[in-house]
C-alpha cells in the first residue's frame, strides 16, 4: 500500500496579473520504505510538490493521502499533530535556529508532544549520536559547518521517528564530501524502514536512490 | 517547554544587544512612568505619619440641607452644629474630630508678643480628639487635653520651622505669640509636617474653642476602632440625617460620605447619593482613560520593535510550525518571550519608579526631605500587582498583534520568509 498518494494535484500561484500553474494534475504514489528522488530543472514544481506532500501547501485541487490518511479535511490542529508524529523535514539552507543550540534545535519536534523533558532529552541526545554530533549538543548552529548543520537538521527531521522524511535539496549547499556523508545517513535512515522522499537537481545523488520521478513545467515527464 | 523558551529569549537578548537593551529601556521608562504615578497614588492612601490611622478613618467634608416647604437649599463643608448635636454622639466611632478647612479661612495675623513684626498664616482649629487620631512627632512639649479644650484654653502648638521663623532659634516653649492680635502660650514644638497631610498638615495647631466666634464650618473625622466598624458608621451617619429631620420639620440633611481615604481623596463634589455614586464612577473612568493612554502610547512605540523582532523570526515560525506547533502555540510562545523583555523592563521601571519617587518627593508627593515614605507603600501587594498587570498589559499590546499576525502566516511563506 503506498504511504504517499497524491491524486490531480494542482497548484496555481495567482496574483494581480498574472497565473502560474506551478502544478498540473499530478498523480504520484510512493510506496513504504521507498528512496524517491523528485528531479527537474529550476521552477518546474518539484519544491511546490514537496510541500504539498507535507502538507505545508495546500493544492488547488487533488488529493492527499498520507499514511492512509486523507488529509484535504482536516483541520489545522490535528493537522499539525498528523505532521508532528508522521513527517520529519530536511531543508536545503537547514533552517535552524540560532537562538537555541544543537541539543535544543533536535528537540524541537518533540517540544509539540506530550513527552517528559528527560525522555526527550534522552531521545535527542540518541539521534544526535546516531548523526555522530554527540561532541557539539552545546553548540549554537553558528558555531557549525554547514555539513554539521545539515546532520543537525537530519537529527531534527528522525527524533519523533516518522515514517516519511521530505528532503528538500539536503545537498545543495554543501560541498561533494559532505553531501556524500549526508546521503550515506539518508541511506541509513531509509535502511531502517524510513520512506524518503527528496528533491534534488544532481543527478548523481538522484541515481543513488530507489526511484527517480521527473517533472517538468508542472508536470511529471517519468 | 518553556524552561526553552525562556532560554531562547535570554539567547536573543544577548544576540540582538542593541534591539534588546532599546527594547528594555523602553519598556522600563513606561512602566516608570506609570508605577510612579501609581506610587504617589499609594502613597496618599497609606497610613503615614502623621496621618497613621487613614485605613481605619472616615471622612465627611460636605453637607446638603434642605426646606421643603420653604424651598431653600444650603450646601457646603460641614457646619459645627451638625457636627456637636448629631456627629459627635455617633457611638461607634473611636474618636470623632471637628477641624476648620486648612486654607479655606482667611490667614491671621500672627506676631511674636513685644514685636512688631506682624505676618499672615494659616492655623488649623482642632478639638482634643485631633490629638488622638493623628500622631505627630513632638519635638518639645505636648498638646492640650479634652479638658483644657472645653474650657477654651489659648495654648498653640508650632511646627519646627514656624518656630524657628517666629522665634528666630531662642527658646520657644512657654513663649507667647499672638494670633490674630489674642495672646497663646506655646505649649508644643513637632516636627514639620507636609500640607500633603489634608486632615493634619500645617503650621500652628490652636484649640478652636479658644477663637472669639468659635469654628463655623469645617470637617469632620470619624476614627473606626476597626475598619470592619465602617458599615456600622455609615449606617449611624444615615440615622443621625433621619433625626435631623424629625428635628427640624420639612428639612432634609444629606452629609456626603462617609468616605474612606481613597475616596476622600478623589475630593469629588455632590449633593445627594446618586450623584455621589456617578461621581465617584466618572471620576475612576477617568483614571483608567489616562491609565490606558499612558499605556497605549509606549506600547505602539514598542509594538515597532516587537514586529521587526518578529519579521526577523519568520523563518524560524514556520520551522516549528513544519515540526508541528499549532497557531496558538506559536501564539503562546511569542508573548511569552515578550513577556520575558516587559518583565525585565518592569523590574527596571519599577527600581526606576522607586529612584524617582524618592528623588523628587518633594516636588511630586510634597513630602518633605527629612520624612520617610513607608516601605510599604514601595512594596506593597498593591503595587507589584500592578506592574504585573501594567506588564501583562503592555506586553499584550505591544507584541499580540505581531504574535497572531506571525502566527497565522501559511507554513510556506514563513519558510521562504515571505511576508505575506
Amino acid at each position: 500500500m503506498a504511504i504517499i498518494h497524491l491524486e490531480g494535484i494542482t497548484k496555481v500561484y495567482q496574483t494581480k496579473d498574472v497565473e502560474t500553474i506551478a502544478l498540473d494534475k499530478i498523480n504520484l504514489k510512493v510506496e513504504a520504505g521507498e528512496f524517491l528522488s523528485i528531479m527537474g530543472p529550476s521552477g518546474c514544481g518539484k519544491s511546490t510538490m514537496l510541500n504539498i506532500m507535507g502538507l505545508l501547501d495546500l493544492p488547488n485541487e487533488g488529493t492527499v493521502s498520507i499514511d492512509g490518511m486523507e488529509t484535504s479535511r482536516m483541520k489545522d490542529g490535528p493537522m499539525a499533530e498528523f505532521r508532528n508524529k508522521t513527517l520529519g523535514f530536511v531543508f536545503q539552507s537547514f533552517h535552524l535556529i540560532n537562538s537555541l543550540n544543537v541539543l535544543d534545535n533536535v528537540e524541537l519536534p518533540l517540544l509539540y508532544r506530550k513527552s517528559t523533558e528527560k525522555s526527550r532529552r534522552e531521545q535527542a541526545k540518541e539521534v544526535l549520536a546516531k548523526v555522530g554530533l554527540s561532541h557539539r549538543m552545546k553548540h549554537f548552529p553558528s558555531q557549525l559547518s554547514g555539513g554539521q548543520c545539515q546532520r543537525v537538521a537530519i537529527a531534527r527531521a528522525i527524533v519523533g521517528n516518522p515514517k516519511i522524511i521530505l528532503a528538500d535539496e539536503p545537498t545543495g549547499n554543501l560541498d561533494s564530501k559532505m553531501g556524500e556523508e549526508i546521503m550515506t545517513l539518508l541511506h541509513d535512515f531509509n535502511c531502517e524502514g524510513t520512506t524518503i522522499v527528496m528533491v534534488t537537481h544532481d543527478e548523481h545523488i538522484a541515481r543513488e536512490t530507489k526511484r527517480i520521478v521527473r517533472f517538468f513545467d508542472g508536470r511529471r515527464v517519468q | 517547554m518553556y524552561k526553552i523558551y525562556l532560554k531562547q529569549a535570554i539567547q536573543m537578548l544577548k544576540q540582538n544587544k542593541f534591539i534588546s537593551i532599546i527594547s528594555i529601556l523602553g519598556t522600563a521608562l513606561a512602566i516608570m512612568m506609570i508605577m510612579t504615578l501609581i506610587v504617589a497614588d499609594e502613597v496618599k492612601i497609606l497610613n503615614m505619619a502623621p496621618e497613621i490611622n487613614r485605613d481605619r478613618t472616615l471622612y465627611i467634608d460636605y453637607q446638603v440641607k434642605r426646606d421643603t416647604v420653604e424651598g431653600w437649599w444650603h450646601s457646603g463643608y460641614l457646619t459645627h452644629d451638625i457636627a456637636k448635636d448629631y456627629l459627635s454622639k455617633l457611638k461607634t466611632p473611636a474618636y470623632t474630630s471637628f477641624m476648620n478647612v486648612y486654607g479655606f479661612d482667611d490667614e491671621e495675623v500672627i506676631n511674636v508678643e513685644g514685636e512688631s513684626d506682624y505676618r499672615r498664616y494659616c492655623t488649623r482649629k482642632v478639638d482634643a480628639a485631633f490629638w488622638k487620631i493623628f500622631s505627630f512627632d513632638f519635638l518639645e512639649g505636648n498638646a492640650f487635653s479634652e479638658e483644657e479644650f472645653k474650657s477654651g484654653i489659648h495654648n498653640a502648638v508650632l511646627s519646627e520651622s514656624m518656630a524657628k521663623t517666629l522665634f528666630k532659634g531662642e527658646k520657644v516653649l512657654g513663649k507667647t505669640v499672638q494670633i490674630a492680635f489674642r495672646n497663646y502660650k506655646v505649649t508644643g514644638i513637632v516636627k514639620d509636617v507636609s500640607p500633603v497631610f489634608k486632615y493634619a498638615g500645617g503650621d500652628m495647631w490652636i484649640p478652636y474653642t479658644s477663637l472669639k466666634d468659635g469654628l463655623h464650618v469645617g470637617f469632620v473625622v470619624l476614627m473606626a476602632k476597626d475598619k470592619e466598624d465602617f458599615p456600622r458608621i455609615i449606617a449611624e451617619v444615615r440615622e443621625m440625617e433621619r433625626k435631623f429631620g424629625i428635628d427640624h420639620h420639612h428639612q432634609i440633611l444629606y452629609l456626603k460620605g462617609p468616605e474612606n481615604q481613597k475616596i476622600n481623596i478623589m475630593e469629588i463634589r455632590a449633593n445627594n447619593e446618586q450623584e455621589s455614586i456617578e461621581a465617584i464612577k466618572i471620576k475612576k473612568r477617568r483614571a483608567i482613560f489616562i491609565f490606558l493612554i499612558l499605556l497605549i502610547i509606549p506600547a505602539l512605540n514598542l509594538s515597532g520593535f516587537s514586529l521587526s523582532r518578529i519579521k526577523k523570526r519568520v523563518a524560524e515560525i514556520g520551522v516549528r510550525k513544519a515540526f508541528g506547533a499549532k497557531k496558538y502555540v506559536i501564539l503562546i510562545q511569542v508573548l511569552y518571550e515578550n513577556m520575558i523583555t516587559s518583565f525585565i523592563g518592569g523590574i527596571i521601571g519599577l527600581i526606576l519608579s522607586y529612584v524617582t519617587v524618592m528623588w523628587l518627593r518633594s516636588w511630586l508627593l510634597k513630602i518633605p526631605e527629612g520624612s520617610d515614605i513607608p516601605l510599604s507603600a514601595m512594596l506593597s501587594p498593591t503595587v507589584f500587582a500592578a506592574v504585573f498587570f501594567v506588564c501583562l498589559l503592555l506586553n499584550l499590546l505591544s507584541a499580540g498583534f505581531s504574535a497572531f499576525r506571525a502566527s497565522r502566516m501559511t507554513i510556506v511563506n514563513s519558510l521562504t520568509q515571505n511576508d505575506r
